[in-house]
């Protein structure tokens, strides 16, 4: 394709930065948080993900009680 | 529809050409990139710097924000599901506003120079980055509390709920269209239509982040603790619930949108299968959600916000119409089923889609005669309406499925997750049936004009608005009988121009208005029958900045029938290996199918989680 080509029949990547690169920089640093969190270790709460637990443990409030499911968003 | 007829001479595709040689690639645009990524950093930092003030409790406004949300329109909700949903709620019509304005740019004017160079790209930017920023927004406000017990976890004392954890991840994906998006121009050419796979990303995102709005409303109305006298009346429910029913009908309604302009590059058949399975899986679950009538307001809604776009589009925006189908009936349809079957959703979704595929599929055929550019004909009656059965109870079982999700009921696992694979995987074949078109080989369209505008005698042989009738004949004679459309559509030209052709014996039909043959138009004949989906080219301007060719219009000519997409669609770039496309289309599949696991992974959580009614103070049913 042609230089003309370039400027007319595709997007150039760089003008689609604004669209995207913010939603990627907030998504970064969630994870950096959950990371960081994570590499603490020592963590009082249960690792088990037993959805019976939290159906006996109350409708919220419950410490004991944690999902550990990551964010199901994108790939 | 003469509108179109007064030419404007050459496009801005064609200036830029003319400028190209001496600009880098994206050069033109650099000061509207600083300008739009110097605001997309000012968003983006106003929303970590809120985020982070209110974790560390430095900053109180977006507390001071939630509790206001709380006692405005999300009563009865705590702040972290108040204030997330009308800011969704407002980027979710900012995008809508956006989408339909964009694709009528594009029928009228054709592709971008870039994505910033159309000025309907913003709104639906800064709405899918609202949907995302409501998301985020959900995840971020709950502090000191665990938001209900289908949360999420995300650090050892902070938790976000579901609903906010699928949104962001729906405002996500759209997002990650744009990019994905370009890297797909970049490989295969522009793709001028709505159904090219990163688009549809674009615009599912958005469409189904209403299920992790109705997700986090339900987490929210059981989180509640407030007193009594803030719960909302029962009429703010149901309205609020029929809303985001109807969102949901919007939401699902958007990948009908080529079909509603007029210009659709696939069957027909798909039209009623999409409408089908949006009323399905949209009313069912209005009507068991919000209770009686609530399929009919959802449709209210419908109407209002689509009916609403499609004025502002087509008056003060001044493009183009986009039709919307006649919900009413399929609501109908709902809630005759729900008067005996409102106890047993499941029958409830089958049965009203089926009536939804059949009754439903008359009342939009009718309607399709009055309201649609290319209106249904007998050709597709008996596939349409076995596309829109097929539509319509898949549909109708998600959205039971839905609804039980969001009354704390749900089917055990097993039957749940049966019923949605055999849903998706029914969409997916009709789909597929509906993707399957053939080119018969060896015919051809003989085109005499007539009354060619201005006449060819005088001076300048192509005016600048050269138009034309035409008299078409085809051959063999019966290479074209009893067609779902036979039209001369012409776009692209700053306006478009479809006109359905009047049989005047077998294989011979004429025009019933000049069609344009100058500037950017691009004229073409269109051939739908059964799965032969093909056109003869009339008239294509020349495209240096893809290397095409004029095609011009002569007095008469011969041209062969051929598939369209290499008319419609002449960005897109030939040679590029089958493997390419498909490993392409595979990832972009992945995300999809992604997002829509995740968004039933977060219904059956919340049904396993938060079991019951809506009341906080309630007693939970015991667990299936």
């Amino acid at each position: 394709m042609s230089a003309a080509g370039g400027v007319l029949a595709a997007h150039p990547v760089i003008t689609a930065v604004p669209f995207f690169v913010p939603t990627f920089i907030v998504v970064a640093v969630i994870a950096v948080v959950i990371w960081r969190d994570r590499r603490r270790g020592d963590d009082p709460a249960d690792p088990g993900d037993d959805p019976a637990e939290d159906l006996a443990g109350g409708p919220a409030g419950d410490a004991g009680a944690t999902a550990s499911d990551g964010p199901p968003e994108g790939p | 529809m003469l509108d179109h007829l007064t030419g404007k001479g050459a496009g801005a595709a064609l200036r830029l050409a003319a400028e190209t040689p001496a600009k880098p690639a994206g050069g033109a645009a650099l000061d509207q990139i600083l300008i739009a990524s110097a605001g997309a950093a000012v968003l983006t930092a106003a929303l970590l710097v809120l985020g982070w003030g209110h974790r560390s409790g430095r900053i109180t406004v977006l507390a001071r924000l939630a509790r206001l949300a709380e006692r405005g329109p999300g009563r009865g909700t705590p702040g972290w599901a108040a204030l997330p949903t009308p800011v969704a709620m407002l980027s979710l019509l900012t995008a809508l506003l956006g989408m339909y304005w964009d694709i009528s740019l594009h029928i009228s004017h054709g592709r971008d120079e870039g994505p910033l160079a159309n000025i309907a790209h913003y709104p639906i930017l800064i709405g899918l980055f609202g949907i995302f920023t409501a998301g985020v927004l959900a995840v971020v406000l709950p502090k000191g509390e665990r938001p209900g017990a289908a949360s999420v976890r995300i650090t050892r004392d902070w938790h976000a709920p579901a609903g906010g954890v699928l949104l962001a991840g729906a405002g996500f994906y759209a997002l990650l269209g744009f990019p994905l998006d370009d890297v797909w121009h970049r490989i295969f050419g522009q793709d001028v239509t709505l159904w090219g796979p990163t688009h549809l990303m674009l615009i599912g995102g958005a469409g189904l982040s209403l299920v992790a709005m109705m997700v986090l409303e339900r987490e929210g109305r059981r989180a509640f603790r407030g007193p009594e006298s803030q719960q909302p009346p029962g009429w703010v429910r149901y309205v609020r619930r029929s809303m985001h029913a109807g969102g949901l009908l919007i939401g699902l309604s958007v990948f009908q949108a080529e079909y509603d302009f007029g210009v659709p590059q696939f069957r027909l058949v798909h039209q009623p299968l999409l409408i089908a399975l949006a009323a399905g899986c949209a009313l069912v679950a209005a009507r068991l959600w919000a209770g009686r009538g609530g399929a009919v307001c959802a449709v209210a809604f419908y109407m209002l916000v689509r009916g609403g776009v499609s004025v502002l589009v087509g008056w003060p925006i001044g493009e183009l119409w986009a039709s919307v189908p006649l919900y009413f009936a399929e609501a109908l349809c709902v809630e005759a089923a729900a008067l005996l079957l409102a106890r047993r959703p499941l029958a409830l979704g089958a049965v009203a889609g089926a009536l939804i595929g059949t009754a439903g599929f008359g009342a939009e055929y009718a309607w399709s005669q009055v309201a649609f550019r290319l209106p249904w004909t007998p050709d597709i009656a008996a596939e349409g309406m076995a596309m829109a059965v097929a539509g319509g109870v898949a549909g109708g079982l998600c959205g039971a499925l839905l609804a039980e999700g969001l009354e704390g009921r749900a089917p055990r696992p097993a039957v749940a997750r049966g019923i949605f694979a055999g849903a998706i995987l029914a969409v997916a074949a009709a789909v597929a049936n509906g993707l399957l078109i053939t080119v018969p080989p060896d015919r051809t369209a003989t085109v005499t004009l007539t009354v060619l505008q201005p006449p060819p005698t005088t001076s300048q042989p192509t005016s600048s608005a050269r138009t034309a009738g035409a008299r078409i004949e085809f051959s063999p004679a019966d290479a074209v009988d009893g067609a779902a459309w036979v039209t001369v559509t012409g776009w692209q030209g700053e306006g478009l121009h479809v006109d359905r052709l009047v049989r005047e014996r077998e294989g011979v039909y004429r025009t019933t208005e000049p069609m344009p043959l100058h500037g950017q138009w691009k004229t073409l004949i269109r051939v739908h029958d059964g799965r032969t989906l093909a056109g003869v080219p009339i008239y294509l301007p020349a495209d240096p900045a893809i290397g095409a060719r004029e095609v011009a219009a002569p007095a008469e000519f011969t041209r062969a029938l051929q598939g369209e997409r290499t008319i419609l669609q002449r960005e897109l770039k030939t040679g590029v290996p089958g493997w390419v496309w498909a490993a392409c289309s595979a990832v972009v599949l992945l995300c999809t199918l992604a997002l829509v696991l995740s968004l039933g992974w977060g219904v059956a959580r919340i049904a396993r989680r938060l079991p019951g009614p809506a009341s906080s103070g309630a007693p939970p049913e015991p667990g299936t």
